[in-house]
């Protein structure tokens, strides 16, 4: 009793209230330290994939740098699970151009993947040159 | 007297079970922190290697250029004569001439020998120099662009419509366009295309 006495209220200790909130909060705290890290994670990966991408559409831009005089329309699919579609088309030209129709072309490169569950493009777009088919 | 009576067993141990779970938790937890850096600084690196490595073989392939290579036999040539450009190559070699600029050196134009040895992908370069002086590449130092490659293959094309090529013998032109695949482990290399900004040899 003389114990019980001498210890004076401030010093009582934590109720169970305030530690439960205490580890809520903590806990709390630590699901969101964990979820950056995680975004963080998530984003070098489409990161990853985005790099691919990127080289790719650039390949095809260099492997598709002249095309045929009336446009052209190709995809494909690529191992690590990429798609792509090339598509060109004739340039309208000014009235009074001298250009032959269909030398200049407007192409479309777009490289597409599947991202977890959702579907991520990218697309580089540039003016090629149009060539003539060589006679058979 | 009932409120000074401590802990009975039961309790301690379930609030030691509790506390030794939430401990497992955090530490499960922190680790797990730890290796997502390792691993998020493997992933860019690897990353970063392709962007490099792309980008530079992109820029200084791209910027081949038609000088004048003249060989020591006329087989060594093509369409004839016993001269023809710079750049040659087969599935696994390729050579050409390009600007450089790499630390403290001048820049200028560099022979340059791109090629698989066992399993690593090695640059050798030399200021080029003359026409006719050759390059004794087995002299030169090399420099390991990528380590634990299982497939380097190089296509050359030489002109658009046509099929690649996997030889380029001397010519007194450059392809218009180089392919270059690489298989290196278990990651993803995309096909790289380079497309030539010049061109044929102007001497006729």
């Amino acid at each position: 009793m003389i114990l019980s006495r001498s210890v004076p209220v401030r010093s009582r200790g934590f109720s169970l209230l305030e530690m439960v909130v205490a580890v809520a909060i903590l806990g709390m705290s630590l699901g969101a330290i964990y979820q950056a890290a995680g975004g963080a994670t998530r984003t070098v990966a489409v990161d990853e994939k985005m790099a691919y991408a990127v080289e790719l559409a650039r390949s095809l831009l260099a492997n598709y740098a002249v095309v045929p005089l009336a446009g052209m329309n190709e995809t494909g699919e690529t191992e690590g699970g990429f798609t792509w579609e090339v598509v060109s088309e004739p340039a309208v030209l000014a009235v009074d151009s001298l250009l032959p129709e269909g030398q200049l072309q407007h192409i479309n490169v777009v490289v597409g993947w599947r991202d977890g569950n959702r579907d991520r493009t990218v697309a580089l777009q540039s003016v090629v040159a149009g060539r003539e088919e060589p006679q058979e | 007297m009932s409120r000074l009576r401590g802990f009975t067993l039961l309790e301690v141990m379930i609030a030691l079970t509790l506390l030794s779970m939430i401990m497992v938790a955090t530490i499960t937890a922190l680790r797990t922190l730890g290796n997502t850096k390792t691993s998020l600084t493997q992933v860019t690196d690897r990353v970063d290697e392709i962007r490099v490595l792309s980008e530079f073989l992109r820029n200084t392939i791209g910027a081949a250029m038609p000088v004048v290579r003249v060989g020591s036999t006329e087989e060594d040539f093509v369409d004839g004569g016993a001269y023809g450009t710079y750049f040659a190559g087969d599935a696994t070699h390729v050579m050409w001439v390009s600007p450089l600029v790499a630390g403290a050196d001048l820049g200028g134009a560099f022979v340059m020998q791109l090629a698989l040895v066992e399993d690593r992908l090695e640059l050798k370069w030399h200021p080029y120099q003359s026409d006719v002086q050759a390059v004794n590449w087995d002299e030169l130092e090399s420099r390991v662009l990528l380590k634990s490659v299982d497939e380097f293959q190089v296509g050359y094309l030489a002109a658009y419509g046509t099929e690649w090529l996997d030889l380029w013998a001397g010519s007194q032109r450059n392809p218009v366009a180089v392919r270059i695949t690489i298989k290196s482990g278990e990651r993803y290399w995309p096909e790289l295309v380079i497309r030539l900004s010049g061109g044929e040899l102007n001497l006729r």
